[in-house]
């Protein structure tokens, strides 16, 4: 399966809320990084560290990432801007 | 030692600005100027625009918080900056506005901003020299 880039979002969080419940029980605050493409994923301290082991496991793949535990991985200032896709 | 200057952008206040070198895969690097933002979580911010110039490859998608409070979904590619004196893989968040790099990329650096018009920014590597903060 090929996910395209404006899907990546939903189908990484329907991934995502499937193991939801075992990563909080045993992996709070740390990152998980899924190939959506693949379902492959990776649980790491941080996000670089899981997307390159991942990368390097499945080349190609096409990443979703969720702070495990929080709503989202990053927080970003007020002096970004950004273009949405849908 | 990384070396920038702090500038005046009117009522946007006072940013401070370094230039690092960046490339994407094929290790072309080149000077990009960013802001020294220490509330980005992440590592480095482009424009569009720059992402695709420098061809850096697409890495995924991920969720991010803005000020206003709303998370958002930005695109995630993935870059080499040279960083005290060494190639560092970083994650590359696409963004509009000025390019940012954040906490992740400053991680173990030493960051002094003497923060007025045409101040020096100097970040060390920290080292030895890390110092923990405690509130008492």
């Amino acid at each position: 399966m090929v996910v395209e880039k404006r899907d990546i979002a939903r189908v990484g969080k329907a991934m995502y809320e499937e193991m939801r419940a075992d990563m909080e029980s045993n992996h709070w605050g740390r990152m998980v990084v899924i190939d959506v493409n693949s379902g492959e994923y990776e649980v790491a301290d941080d996000d670089l560290t899981a997307t390159l082991r991942l990368m390097k496991r499945v080349p190609g793949a096409m990443t979703w990432g969720e702070l495990i535990g929080y709503p989202a991985p990053y927080h970003m200032s007020q002096r970004v801007t950004f273009t949405p896709y849908d | 030692m990384i070396n920038g200057w702090v500038s005046s952008d009117g009522a946007a206040g006072l940013q401070a600005w370094v230039t690092i070198e960046v490339a994407g895969s094929d290790e072309v690097f080149g000077p990009t100027d960013v802001i020294v933002d220490t509330g980005f979580t992440g590592w480095l911010t482009l424009p569009g625009a720059v992402i695709e110039q420098m061809n850096l490859d697409l890495y995924g998608r991920r969720p991010a918080v803005l000020a206003n409070g709303e998370t958002e979904i930005l695109d995630l590619y993935f870059a080499l900056v040279q960083w005290h004196g060494q190639v560092r893989p970083v994650m590359v968040h696409q963004a509009g506005g000025r390019p940012l790099i954040g906490m992740a990329l400053l991680s173990g650096s030493r960051l002094i901003v003497d923060a007025s018009e045409g101040g020096a920014v100097t970040i060390t590597e920290n080292g030895d020299l890390a110092e923990t903060y405690s509130p008492d």
